[in-house]
Formats: structure tokens, sequence, C-alpha cells
């Protein structure tokens, strides 16, 4: 299984006019462009261009990249992705950030119980990834804020909303 | 000015047997690399193997930059007026479309007036050809080149 990228690059443009209201332009760069080439466009000349025919504020300049499986194989007939391990991790500023994991095993959860074993291998596996010190200083994943996760408020649960299989 | 956003966003597509997905997302620092980024997602994605039965469909690493501070907008901007600039390489064509539309750089007698941008004024015509630094770099939404001559008035850009 490998990722790869797909043929272009998004540059969405949003468009703000002076009480807010907002409108996005989409264009595309070659999938194979340096990324930092396509910021220094996208900021640089594309909105220098762009404003010299708009009198709107250009707000925002968001580009995105997608990586598609090229190996996607079908799922298992228990998957579900309504079926979800909820992580609540504390970042070491004590704030706290959710982790969703769509699809969660059920046989990581105790019977009986809407509780995750956490004790499990693999729990344990994907606990130690998200804390990990060696990790963080070289990657940096962290909470939406930046800060380096250091365990969990709680117990991780699962959680089933409503689904096509109830 | 445009400010990067302090976190890189990566949004990871999970997608079950009857075909619904749901995601989740990781943040990471502005300035990481994507192929970084990529070497710690080939990490994450092996550890989630053992706690998901989903497969994982794609996932999209998006980087924002944003103006700070109040609108500058002109009182009078309109977000529905825009500019549709057709482009066309001989066979197809394509479209830059440009909201709150500069309405003093379009024609102002004729049949086309306050509807087509005026070509004919030294000041306009330069803006457009400006915009094959655009046309340059960008390609369509299937990644072919774009477009570069104007489908009214024949200007190449």
């Amino acid at each position: 299984m490998a990722f790869v990228a797909t043929s272009t690059k998004s540059i969405n443009v949003t468009f703000e006019d002076r009480d807010g209201n907002e409108s996005i332009v989409s264009f595309f760069a070659p999938g194979s462009a340096v990324t930092a080439d396509v910021e220094t466009f996208a900021t640089g000349t594309l909105i220098t261009r762009l404003s010299a025919l708009t009198n709107a504020t250009i707000r925002r300049v968001t580009m995105t990249h997608t990586f598609e499986n090229d190996a996607f194989a079908q799922p298992p007939e228990e998957s579900d992705v309504e079926r979800k391990g909820v992580w609540v991790w504390q970042a070491s500023d004590r704030t706290t950030s959710k982790n969703e994991i769509p699809s969660l095993k059920n046989t990581l959860v105790i019977d009986g119980t809407d509780t995750i074993n956490t004790v499990h291998a693999d729990v344990v596996a994907f606990y130690n990834m998200m804390v990990d010190t060696g990790l963080w200083d070289v990657y940096g994943m962290g909470n939406y804020r930046g800060i380096k996760l250091i365990g969990t408020k709680s117990a991780p649960k699962k959680i089933h909303r409503s689904s096509s299989k109830g | 000015m445009l400010t990067a956003h302090a976190r890189a966003f990566v949004s990871i597509a999970f997608e079950d047997r009857e075909g619904n997905r749901r995601n989740t997302s990781l943040t990471f620092p502005f300035s990481l690399s994507e192929a970084q980024i990529h070497t710690y997602m080939d990490l994450w994605i092996d550890r989630i193997r053992g706690i998901s039965n989903a497969e994982i469909r794609h996932y999209i690493i998006t980087h924002t930059f944003e103006e700070e501070g109040e609108s500058t907008a002109d009182i009078d901007t309109d977000l529905y007026s825009y500019f549709a600039l057709y482009l066309s390489n001989g066979s197809d064509y394509d479209c830059i479309w440009i909201p709150g539309a500069k309405r003093e750089l379009l024609e102002t007698e004729g049949q086309y007036a306050g509807v087509r941008l005026d070509a004919a004024r030294p000041d306009v015509a330069a803006i457009l050809l400006g915009l094959a630094d655009i046309t340059a770099f960008i390609v369509t939404p299937e990644g072919d080149p774009f477009p570069s001559t104007f489908v009214v008035g024949g200007l190449a850009v």
C-alpha cells in the first residue's frame, strides 16, 4: 500500500467583502510542483494579479494536496466508520484535544462496556506513538495548537452513532 | 499581509465496507516538509491498522495563509459581481472567475458599457497581460496546461 499524489494541488482563494461575506475561487497547480513553489506563487504572484482586478480583500489562501491509497482493499464486513474509538488527549499545557478513530475494532472493546482495552498491544502501540517524545522532536505532531500530547485525560471509549448497520 | 497558520492540517478519510466515509485529523508544524509528513503518516497508518478495520481511502495535507485584521475591501464591493475570464487553447477553453470585480475597469461606452473589461485601455491591457504569470503556472482541474488566449478579443497572455 502506498499513498500516491493526485495530479493536481488545489489553491483555494477566499475573497471577502466589507461585511465579511466570503466567496471562494479554486485554482490548480501541477501535483508534481514543489509545495514551497506553490506557496510562493499563491501568496505572491497569484494574489498580486488577482488584486488588480478585484476590490475585495483576499482573506485566505489554502493549499491542499490529496494522497490516494493506490492499493485500496475492500474493508471487512464488520467495518463501520460510525463505530469510533475516542481518545481525549491531555497536552503539556493541560489543555485537551480529541481524536475519533473510525471503525474501531470490536475486539479492542472490553465486553459489557464501551471502554477500550488500554493494555491491548495494538492500543498501547497507538498510544505510545501519539505521546512519543522522540517522534515529537522530529515531527511535532501535537494538538491543534501545536502542544505536545502527554497522555489521555480519561479512558478511551467506543461510541457508536446510528449508521446503515444500526 | 498573508500570514501562515501555525499548523499544517492533515485530514484522513476512513472508508467502511458500505463505502461510508469519516475523517479524523492531525496537525503538524507548518514548516514541516511534505516528505516528513509522509514519513510520519506511514508510521501513523501502520499503528492505525492495529485498531481500525476500515481502509484509509486518502489523506489531504492543507496549508493555510490568512490575512489578519479587519477587511479592507471597498465599501461597494460586490462578491456577486464577477469577472469571467475565458481562455482558450484553440480546441478547449477554461475560465478564471474573479469575484468583487472592479467596475472602474469596465468599458464605459457602447453596447458593452459596464459589462466588459476595457482591454483597449493600456492599464487594463497591462493587467490582463499580467495574467500570463498565472496561466503559466496553473493547470486545469484535470492537470492539463491552462489555456492562454482570451476567447473574447483573442488577447494572448
